[in-house]
């Protein structure tokens, strides 16, 4: 139980900071939504190095403290949507053999944004959002597969020290 | 191709590679027939009478409204995606003489009878046209 606290609390901390990194990052398309997900690196490598059900709750707490302090409630219920999706997909997919750790990453960004506008959709209470849908899933792709790079370089080092 | 000194051929597997492209090729699909069904028919002409909802029209059927209030008569006609007012028995007779309205947040406003006709999720203002008529 300490050990989960520890390593639970310090996933959190570096997701939050990745998170705020990205947020002094100028990088904009003018479309809502269209984002980095540097914090999504932590996620993908604890979804390799820990039990699942950590990583689920350093997410959902990643969320939820984020969102208290620098965003608002709407901004909360769009990430959980997203965080959910993109967390439930990368599970299945990295049960899935001949996945490897950039296609899971890869399928995280684009349910992730599928997630968010799913959630836009009920909450404004029109379809006119899912206007979005096709430059979201490309984004979320180029995004994941980003992230699903630096993450392989990151876990054949970090393998290595282990 | 090389990046962050690895190979990404190695890296990225068969199956890797066939998700990345069926996602990008979904999402080019969807952009062919979404634009067309999401935007297209999304727009619609919101009235309101004396400050609350009277009711909301799809610009993409010709119709005609009538609306009978205590405060008079209205005509609106939504014909090819624009709506106008075709017939009011208010005293100045200003609704009738507005442009059609086809792009979102363009209205109709008869001050008299307490009427606003607006275009939601239209068309965008064409800059060269003003987006009413005053006289």
């Amino acid at each position: 139980m300490a050990k989960k606290t520890a390593y639970c609390a310090m996933l959190t901390a570096l997701a939050m900071i990745f998170s705020y990194i990205e947020s002094l990052i100028p990088f904009s398309f003018g479309i809502p939504g269209v984002k980095l997900g540097l914090s999504n690196l932590v996620v993908l490598m604890a979804l390799y190095f820990f039990p699942s059900d950590w990583v689920l709750l350093v997410m959902l707490l990643k969320i939820t403290l984020m969102s208290f302090l620098f965003g608002n409630l709407s901004m909360m219920i769009y990430s959980i949507a997203g965080g959910i999706l993109s967390f439930v997909m990368m599970l299945l997919f990295k049960r899935i053999n001949g996945f490897s750790m950039i296609g899971v990453s890869i399928i995280g960004g684009v349910s992730h944004n599928i997630g968010q506008l799913c959630a836009a959709v009920l909450i404004v209470g029109s379809i006119a959002p899912l206007s979005y849908m096709p430059v979201l899933i490309v984004s979320g792709a180029i995004t994941g597969a980003l992230i699903g790079i630096v993450s392989y370089r990151i876990r054949r080092t970090v393998r290595k020290g282990l | 191709m090389r990046l962050f000194r690895i190979n990404i051929g190695e890296a990225m597997t068969k199956r890797d590679m066939i998700l990345l492209v069926s996602v990008v090729m979904a999402a080019a699909v969807m952009s062919f027939f979404w634009k067309a069904a999401v935007i297209d028919s999304s727009g619609k002409l919101v009235i309101m009478s004396d400050g609350k909802l009277y009711g909301e029209y799809s610009l993409f059927e010709n119709r005609t409204i009538e609306i009978e209030t205590d405060l008079g008569y209205n005509k609106i006609v939504i014909k090819d995606k624009s709506a106008y007012m075709e017939m009011a028995d208010c005293p100045d007779g200003y609704c009738m003489t507005y442009k059609p309205i086809t792009a979102t947040n363009q209205s109709i406003v008869c001050l008299p009878h307490r009427l606003v006709v607006q275009v939601e999720n239209g068309g965008k203002v064409k800059k060269s046209e003003p987006d009413i008529t005053v006289h």
